[in-house]
């Protein structure tokens, strides 16, 4: 009973330590997740926000990729974009706030590889978005599978590349 | 004289946390747990449907089971509702199996031609004529582990309707009827 109860706490313990040690020093692969939570929490508003918070909002999202960022997304039903540059994810993002009043954009099954340098990433994850807004932006989209390759720079983790990956062939 | 006599028994908060014999109750957690785990991993997964791909048989909002062991013990059929996984469990299509590995398939006017003869499907209620695929006109022929997976609404645009081909690896299970 004694041998019992020291080994539920000392398991207890152990558990408690992984976790805390993983809040208070996570790794790089908890990093670049938590990077991207954000990421889409910054992308998401309702529709009462103003325009400050729209700018500051689109810079923050902006703020995560690398300057030289090569974006390729092909959503059913609304086309294909293919963006180059930080300045014209900005750019973008903007022009389509216009015709956007909701956005909730969720990561889910974030799935990261980690360079053996531990300062490169690639990324798997599907994207879910509802979107309240005119047009080609009403709806949003179901799942949408994505790569990304991260690069971490002055500490922080940048978007260097991102594509859409078809979960079903043609 | 009885040896269990001398002992005091246990307090009664102790009996109700581990019970009379903490060994057997944690063994009992143990598989318990274990069971837990392999029976949501492998042979039942609950799954949410949203959307209206797979209407009128599969409703927004419905929740459903999936089987993984089923599919790996049955196989996969035509005619077989599967969730295709995407870059993980937690979002999945549902699509109905229509073409199996070795078949040339065609969809031509919202007909679905599998080696070259029209597929009766009494699970569709409306098609679109609109609906033509491979964009080229052309037959496409699966590979070995490959599988056409359309959803049951033909009604709705076919640039709405996500369909194409799934690799066996992407097929986590049936949905159970």
């Amino acid at each position: 009973m004694k041998a019992l109860s020291w080994g539920f706490a000392g398991g207890l313990l152990l558990c408690l330590g992984v976790w805390k040690r993983e809040a208070l020093f996570p790794s790089e692969t908890t990093k670049v997740r938590n990077a991207l939570v954000q990421l889409a929490s910054d992308a998401s508003f309702g529709p009462s926000e103003g325009n400050i918070g729209a700018v500051r909002r689109v810079a923050a999202v902006a703020d995560r990729f690398a300057p030289d960022a090569s974006i390729e997304v092909d959503i059913l039903g609304s086309g294909n974009f293919q963006l180059t540059g930080r300045d014209e994810v900005q750019q973008r993002l903007m022009a389509a706030r216009r015709f956007v009043r909701k956005l909730v954009l969720q990561f889910h099954d974030i799935v990261v590889d980690l360079g053996a340098d531990e300062t490169t990433a690639t990324v798997h994850l599907t994207a879910t978005a509802d979107a309240v807004g005119e047009g080609r932006y009403q709806g949003g989209f179901d799942a949408l599978e994505f790569e990304l390759a991260l690069r971490k720079v002055e500490g922080r983790w940048r978007i260097e590349r991102l594509r859409t990956i078809p979960t079903l062939k043609q | 004289m009885d040896p269990s006599a001398d002992k005091s028994p246990a307090p009664w908060w102790r009996v109700v946390v581990v019970g009379r014999n903490p060994r057997v109750t944690a063994i009992r957690l143990l598989v318990t747990v274990l069971l837990t785990v392999l029976a949501f991993q492998y042979v039942f997964v609950p799954v949410r449907v949203t959307g209206i791909s797979m209407s009128p048989a599969y409703k927004d909002g419905e929740r459903r089971w999936v089987s993984p062991l089923l599919a790996r013990l049955q196989g996969i059929h035509r005619g077989d509702v599967v969730s295709i996984q995407t870059s993980g469990r937690q979002v999945m299509y549902l699509k109905r199996v229509i073409g199996l590995p070795g078949e040339r398939v065609q969809i031509r006017k919202g007909d679905i031609l599998v080696n070259g003869d029209t597929l009766e499907e009494p699970y569709i209620l409306n098609r679109s004529p609109a609906w033509n695929w491979p964009t080229n006109g052309t037959e496409r022929l699966l590979g070995p582990e490959e599988y056409l997976v359309v959803g049951d609404n033909r009604a709705m645009p076919m640039d709405s309707h996500y369909f194409g081909v799934a690799d066996r690896r992407r097929i986590l299970g049936k949905v159970l009827r």
